[in-house]
């Protein structure tokens, strides 16, 4: 049992010439992308350039392009694609490093500029914050605060290719569930920043980072729920 | 950040504020139509009786003085999500938007016209 695999090659971002090498690859039962692009660089071509880390589905670190959709490869059977041939591209929207691997670096900056860590309301507090698990806060929560930054929302957004100043999905997500914490004390500054149109105006509600999340997270649910806070919070600063 | 980014990058709340509220609005207009065509005026609708109706009370001034502004508003609003789609530079969309209120503020004033026989209002 084997697959037809077309790989993406180029030198860099700044490399027009890029080409599409093909590799028959062998397979078994369980096989991965990432099994595959592994089978290649050990035995058919040690110069493929592609990146991985946990194996496991939880660092997010091996997402690539593969036949037209972004996914995360360790955790994408090869099985499950139902394809006959498999296209490996690099995420769109990132600078190429080479071939598959690409510079996460805008999607890290935007995730910063949103101030992504939590700032305490109480820092030097050591009370546990009592926060019920079915209050809404939770539930605002809950569903939005298993990403695991892989990059694929970011790649796969078309607000992120036509705005160059959008702060993508990831970022806005992150942010969300940063200013719906009630422990948290940078929610205003950040529901001011995000009130732009790279920030949360910026999203079209296209879905398309809802439909390749691999962690099941709807980015979109976030930003539609920010573009409400956003309002209540314009209100509140008119009126004070 | 400078007062016209400021200003610029601020843009975006209020459309979308306005498309829930307006589209809001559109929706109560439509059950009151599709109650006042079907239930109401049971295939008697002609020039009289419209025209009677809609002066029989501030109601439907109110309605339709809304009604035309929140349709108008509700179509360019969504027509300009649909443009921003295809990314025109910062010029386009600066003729786009002027072209979409001057139409906009145009079709307005055009339906309050249409409007005047039917509350027998002749200026």
């Amino acid at each position: 049992m084997g697959i037809t695999v077309k790989i993406r090659r180029c030198s860099g971002h700044t490399d027009d010439n890029f080409r599409f090498d093909t590799f028959e690859v062998p397979l078994t039962d369980n096989s991965n992308v990432l099994d595959v692009v592994n089978y290649i660089q050990n035995n058919l071509d040690p110069t493929l350039a592609f990146r991985y880390s946990c194996r496991a589905g939880m660092c997010g670190t091996c997402s690539m392009r593969v036949n037209g959709k972004n996914r995360w490869t360790c955790r994408s059977t090869v099985k499950s694609l139902r394809s006959k041939m498999l296209t490996i591209e690099p995420l769109p929207h990132y600078p190429i490093i080479k071939d598959l691997a690409v510079d996460m670096r805008p999607f890290f900056d935007r995730y910063r500029h949103v101030r992504s860590e939590f700032v305490s309301k109480h820092p030097t507090s050591k009370e546990f914050a009592k926060i019920q698990p079915n209050s809404k806060e939770r539930r605002d929560i809950d569903p939005q605060i298993e990403c695991i930054t892989c990059g694929c929302c970011y790649g796969e957004c078309n607000l992120v290719e036509t705005n160059s100043g959008y702060l993508g999905p990831a970022a806005i997500n992150r942010a969300f569930t940063l200013i719906a914490d009630s422990r948290d004390s940078a929610g205003e500054e950040r529901l001011d920043l995000l009130n732009s149109p790279q920030g949360a105006w910026g999203c079209h509600t296209q879905f398309n980072c809802t439909d390749v999340c691999p962690m099941g997270i709807s980015p979109t649910r976030a930003i539609q729920k920010l573009k409400r806070k956003e309002v209540g919070h314009a209100f509140k600063k008119f009126f004070s | 950040m400078n007062k016209t980014q400021n200003t610029i990058q601020k843009r975006g709340l209020f459309g979308w504020m306005m498309q829930r509220i307006s589209g809001l609005f559109l929706a109560y207009a439509l059950v009151v139509h599709l109650w006042t065509v079907n239930v109401v005026n049971q295939g008697n609708l002609n020039w009289q009786t419209i025209s009677s109706r809609l002066q029989e009370g501030n109601f439907w001034f109110i309605y339709y003085m809304l009604f035309i502004p929140a349709v108008i508003y509700h179509a360019f609003n969504g027509l300009w999500s649909v443009i921003l789609d295809f990314n025109p530079s910062a010029a386009k969309q600066r003729i786009i938007g002027w072209l979409f209120w001057i139409g906009g503020i145009g079709l307005t004033i055009y339906g309050y016209f249409g409007l005047q026989p039917l509350f027998g209002i002749l200026l």
